[in-house]
C-alpha cells in the first residue's frame, strides 16, 4: 500500500483515521499550553505530525480541517486556516524529502517553516483584518508602531517574536515521536519508508564504523 | 423524528447549510447597514429555532468582542490625513475608522454566519445528507469523529498529567519549570493515539467501513419539496445580489 503514490496513496484508511486524531491532538496541546500558562500556542503539533508521516496532502487537509472546526466556536480564526494548511504542505513536502531523519536536517526544516509562517501570517492578517487581529501579539505590534516603528517592520518583528519559538517547539514534538515509533508502524505510513531507509542508513554507518 | 423541531431546525439541514452561506456572501457584497440588518435577521432566525439565548450570549463573546478589539486598534493605528481626535500618542483619523467599519462589517457578517449554522445545523444529519449526495465516508467520518473524540482525548490527557504529577512533575511553577513539564505529558499522548488508531482502522475494516458496495443507512432524512423551493429562492437572491452588486460598482464607476 505504502507503495501507491500521489494524492490517493497518501489517503489510505490509516491516515483517514488519524486526521481526526490530530485535529484533537491540536486541540489538547492549545488547551495543555493554555493550563500550562506558557506565552505560545503550540496548536499545529498534530498537524505537523501527521505531515511528517503522510505527506503533504494530508498535512494541509488536517491543517485547514482544524482551524476550521475550531473557528465554529470562534470565526475570526478562520482565515488562519490558510496558514495551518500551507504549513501542513510544507511539512510533508519537507519530511518527503528527508529532512526529518536527522537533528541538523530537522533545524534547517523549522528554519523554513518558520520563515513561511511569519511571512503567511503577515499577509493573513493584514488582508483580513487590516494587521491587527485579535492575538495578544497585535498589542505589542500596536505598541511599535506608537513607539515610532514603521508598520510593515513592526508587523514583521511582532509575527516574528510570536511564530518562531512556536513553530520550533511544535516541529520538534513530532519529530522527536516519530523517532520512537517502532518500524512496523511507520512502515503503515507513505512517508514511513523515508524515515526506515534513514535509520537502516545509520545502523550500517555505526556498523561500519565498529 | 423523535422530537419535534422548532424553525430552522425541522429544514433539511443542507437547505439551512445554502442559508448561511448565502447570508455570510450578501453581506460581504454590501456595506455595513446591510450587515447589520442581515445580523439582526440571524438573530431572530436564531430566536425562532430555539437558540436565541445560546447564539446570542456567544455571538457577544466571541463575535462583538472582536469586532470592538479590532475596531480601536484599526481606528487608533491607521494612519491618515484628517485627524478626528487625539491623546498624548493616539490619533483617530477618518481613514483609519472608515477602514475600521469595512473590515468590522466583514468580520461580524461572515462571523455571525458560521456562529449560526454551527448552532442550527446538526452535523450527524447534514454528513448523512451529504454521504447521500455523494461525498465520500471517509470524508464525513473525519469530520464527525473529531467531535467524538476531542473529549475522549482531554480524559486521556488529563489522566497522563495527574500520572506525572505523581511522579513529581512540576506543572505550577516558573515558565521554564512548566515548559519542561509539557513534553513528558504530551508524548505519551501522542504515541498513545496512534496505537489507537490502529485499533480503531481493524474496528472498521471489521464492519467492512472500505468495502466497495453500496450500505444501508440508519437514518432517514426528509428532503421535503419546501425545502427544494426554499433552495432554489435562495440561490435566486445570492444571483440577484451578486448582479445587483455589479451593476452599482459600474453606475458608481
Amino acid at each position: 500500500m505504502s507503495d501507491k503514490k500521489g494524492i490517493k496513496g497518501d489517503f489510505n484508511l490509516i491516515t483517514i483515521l488519524i486526521i481526526p486524531i490530530a485535529i484533537a491532538i491540536n486541540f489538547i496541546c492549545g488547551n495543555l499550553v493554555l493550563t500550562l500558562k506558557l506565552p505560545l500556542y503550540l496548536d499545529s503539533i498534530g498537524t505537523f505530525l501527521v505531515a511528517i508521516l503522510a505527506g503533504p496532502w494530508v498535512g494541509a487537509l488536517t491543517g485547514l480541517l482544524s482551524i476550521a472546526i475550531n473557528s465554529i466556536a470562534d470565526p475570526s480564526l478562520l482565515p488562519f486556516s490558510l496558514i495551518a494548511g500551507v504549513l501542513g504542505l510544507v511539512t510533508g513536502i519537507l519530511a518527503r524529502k528527508g529532512m526529518f531523519t536527522k537533528l541538523w536536517k530537522f533545524i534547517v526544516s523549522a528554519i523554513i517553516a518558520s520563515v513561511i509562517a511569519v511571512i503567511m501570517s503577515v499577509i493573513v492578517s493584514y488582508v483580513f483584518f487590516g494587521g491587527f487581529d485579535t492575538s495578544g501579539n497585535s498589542i505589542m505590534i500596536a505598541g511599535m508602531i506608537s513607539a515610532g516603528i514603521p508598520f510593515w517592520p513592526a508587523q514583521l518583528i511582532g509575527n516574528f517574536i510570536s511564530e518562531v519559538p512556536d513553530k520550533f517547539l511544535s516541529l520538534l514534538v513530532p519529530f522527536l515521536v516519530v523517532r520512537g515509533l517502532s518500524d512496523r508502524y511507520l512502515y503503515k505510513f507513505s512517508n514511513g519508508r523515508v524515515f526506515i531507509d534513514a535509520r537502516k542508513a545509520e545502523k550500517a554507518e555505526k556498523a561500519e564504523k565498529k | 423524528m423523535d422530537k419535534k423541531q422548532k424553525g430552522l431546525k425541522a429544514w433539511n439541514p443542507l437547505t439551512s447549510l445554502y442559508l448561511i452561506i448565502v447570508l455570510a456572501i450578501v453581506s460581504v457584497l454590501f456595506d455595513y447597514r446591510i450587515t447589520l440588518l442581515i445580523v439582526a435577521a440571524m438573530i431572530i432566525l436564531a430566536a425562532v429555532s430555539g437558540v436565541g439565548m445560546a447564539f446570542t450570549k456567544l455571538w457577544l463573546k466571541s463575535i462583538v468582542l472582536v469586532c470592538i478589539i479590532c475596531f480601536i486598534l484599526q481606528s487608533l493605528f491607521i494612519p491618515g490625513e484628517k485627524t478626528l481626535w487625539s491623546l498624548w500618542i493616539f490619533t483617530v483619523t477618518e481613514e483609519g475608522v472608515s477602514k475600521a467599519i469595512v473590515l468590522c462589517s466583514r468580520i461580524l457578517g461572515v462571523g455571525s454566519a458560521i456562529l449560526l449554522g454551527g448552532k442550527i445545523i446538526d452535523m450527524k444529519k447534514l454528513m448523512a445528507v451529504l454521504e447521500e449526495r455523494g461525498l465520500s465516508p471517509s470524508a464525513t467520518y473525519v469530520l464527525l469523529s473529531t467531535t467524538n473524540i476531542i473529549p475522549q482525548m482531554s480524559k486521556k490527557m488529563n489522566a497522563i498529567l495527574d500520572a506525572q504529577r505523581s511522579r513529581g512533575i512540576e506543572t505550577d511553577s516558573n515558565v521554564i519549570v512548566r515548559a519542561k513539564a509539557f513534553f513528558p505529558s504530551v508524548g505519551p499522548l501522542l504515541l498513545n493515539s496512534l496505537v489507537s488508531a490502529e485499533e480503531r482502522a481493524i474496528t472498521l475494516e471489521a464492519r467492512a467501513f472500505s468495502a466497495p458496495c453500496k450500505k444501508t443507512k440508519l437514518k432517514e432524512i426528509a428532503d421535503t419539496a419546501m425545502d427544494k423551493g426554499v433552495r432554489v429562492v435562495l440561490i435566486g437572491v445570492l444571483i440577484l445580489a451578486i448582479g445587483g452588486k455589479i451593476i452599482l460598482w459600474i453606475v458608481l464607476k
